[in-house]
């Protein structure tokens, strides 16, 4: 051992002795307790006299608790970085509870869309700034809360505040769990523009798909939200499959020069964008047409053929087939509920069921195999 | 700029705080006041909340309308006290947002008042009031005091 390892022991014994010092220097058990105490005395103080404290100084110290919570958010940038974001969260939190504060304390009950679109546009104002994951999932919560919240009597100010908060998100947030969200915010506003507007019909739905292929238009090259359109094709198809034979749906003719205008529509929507994947959603042409026969039966054989070929069309470009197979079990399971139900015994039923997709299952397999054998 | 994004959302949302509160203000200053008849289904009783929910003997009675959201302006009747004017299906400039339904007009912003801890005593185990409504001109509505009807 010579003098150079010595003299790096003696130091590295000092630093670990500073090291220690430093360690005892958080604040005495005794302490801790003590302040948390303090702020309970604070916190139950306040509740107890909450009906005397006047009207500005509770929304006041609500605000003061928010604006803490960012300042905190930025005092703990550099020391503390793991807990910025929980900060911020804390921040929407308090801007929502000093709301809450406000709505009770006026009475405000008639203006709560509006506060939720507001809300709405604070979150995506926090994606925008803040680009933390969190923050979408908020925004996504406040779109939902908004959007069903503004089915009822919702004004014009705020479905153009609705559709510029969504479009802001849609933008430019790129993130495409952002834009997926952003684009059912989009849909349901179109649903929601067809309440304010008093639309008397039945296909508005199928309008509101329609209308946002416009977004294609304006965003060319984002292909990868094509199979939104699809998802929201089906869950159509089927809601239409089961209102089909009562209910609102069947208690007035549709018009006939609507349905043909739809369908012109849905077909040419398709022609202008070219799009392989949307063909499956220009299929929605036939919908306001088999809705002039009342038993329903048209509409059902369509979708079943439909679903059987978006199922062999999928495997046969080799593309996931898994949701293909639940919205063809869908339409099966419809179909059963609806038209089956007393007419046929329900084990003959699944028998025939089963016999389908295992034929089904065994053509694929057969087709698979002799591809297989031609490659190699 | 750079420096300033980070305070924008606090700034943003104590403004909206602010601006609720302000509009809550607004309808005081810029409106005009009504007087509404209003009883309520049972004395009021601060054990139980400190809100009181109310209902009003000029809200009922048959509309020409179809039931859903309706849109209602104010006139004060002969009595003195308020009841409906105007109602309409489509929503018009000054219409205050309410329901009809079951021949009656509900307003969601009057159809209960929360009792501040001042006039506790005097609201107590009284069921008819006399309501004091500030009615904006953009129409939305702020009812501010309540004070009990002695029964002759």
């Amino acid at each position: 051992m010579d003098e150079m390892t010595g003299q790096r022991l003696v130091d590295y014994e000092n630093e670990r002795l500073a090291g220690r010092e430093k360690r005892e220097h958080k604040p005495p058990i005794l302490v801790i307790i003590g302040s948390i105490l303090l702020a309970l005395s604070l916190f139950s103080f306040v509740a107890a006299n909450w009906q005397a404290i006047p009207d500005l100084l509770k929304v006041s110290i609500f605000l003061i608790f928010m604006v803490a919570m960012y300042v905190t958010a930025e005092q703990l940038q550099t020391r503390a970085p793991r807990y910025v974001t929980l900060f911020r969260v804390l921040g929407i939190v308090f801007f929502v509870a000093t709301m809450i504060v406000i709505f009770t304390t006026y009475n405000l009950s008639s203006q709560i869309p509006l506060l939720f679109w507001l809300m709405f546009g604070v979150a995506v104002l926090h994606k925008l700034i803040y680009q933390h994951p969190i923050f979408t999932f908020i925004a996504a919560l406040a779109a939902f809360l908004a959007n069903t919240n503004s089915f009822q009597g919702v004004g014009l100010t705020l479905i153009i505040l609705g559709f510029i908060i969504t479009w802001a998100w849609f933008h430019y947030v790129d993130n495409e769990i952002d834009r997926i969200f952003a684009w059912f915010s989009f849909y349901g506003l179109l649903i929601t523009v067809g309440q304010y507007a008093n639309y008397e019909g039945r296909f508005w739905p199928i309008w509101a798909l329609v209308i946002l292929h416009v977004l294609f238009l304006i965003y060319r090259e984002r292909a990868q939200w094509n199979y939104l359109y699809l998802f929201v094709a089906a869950l159509l198809s089927i809601g239409y499959l089961i209102n089909a034979t009562e209910g609102w749906l069947s208690q007035r003719q549709p018009s006939v020069l609507e349905a043909t205008v739809l369908s012109a529509l849905l077909v040419a929507v398709y022609l202008l964008h070219r799009r392989p994947e949307l063909v499956w959603v220009s299929l929605l042409a036939v919908v306001p047409f088999s809705l002039f026969e009342d038993s329903g039966i048209l509409l059902a054989i369509f979708l079943e053929a439909v679903a059987l070929g978006y199922l062999i069309w999928q495997d046969h470009n080799r593309k996931p087939i898994v949701l293909a197979f639940i919205y063809f079990l869908l339409v099966q399971m419809t179909i059963y509920f609806i038209y089956v139900w007393d007419r046929l015994d329900i084990s003959l039923f699944f028998l025939i069921g089963a016999l389908i997709v295992f034929a089904l299952s065994l053509a694929l397999w057969w087709r698979n195999r002799t591809r297989g054998d031609v490659r190699t | 700029m750079k420096r300033m994004t980070p305070w924008l959302l606090p700034i943003v949302q104590v403004l909206i705080a602010v601006g609720f509160v302000v509009l809550v203000y607004a309808v005081t200053w810029f409106g005009q006041t009504y007087t509404f008849k209003a009883t309520s289904y049972e004395p009021y009783d601060p054990f139980f909340s400190d809100s009181i929910y109310l209902e009003y003997e000029s809200f009922k009675g048959r509309q020409d309308v179809d039931p859903g959201t309706v849109y209602v302006t104010f006139k004060t009747d002969e009595d003195g006290y308020a009841t409906v004017d105007r109602v309409s299906s489509r929503p018009f400039f000054g219409g205050t947002r309410a329901n009809y339904f079951d021949r009656q007009v509900y307003i969601d912003d009057l159809s209960s008042y929360r009792i501040p801890e001042s006039e506790v005593e005097l609201i107590r185990g009284e069921k008819d009031f006399e309501v004091e409504v500030d009615v904006a001109p953009w129409g939305m509505v702020r009812a501010h005091e309540l004070r009990p009807i002695e029964a002759e």
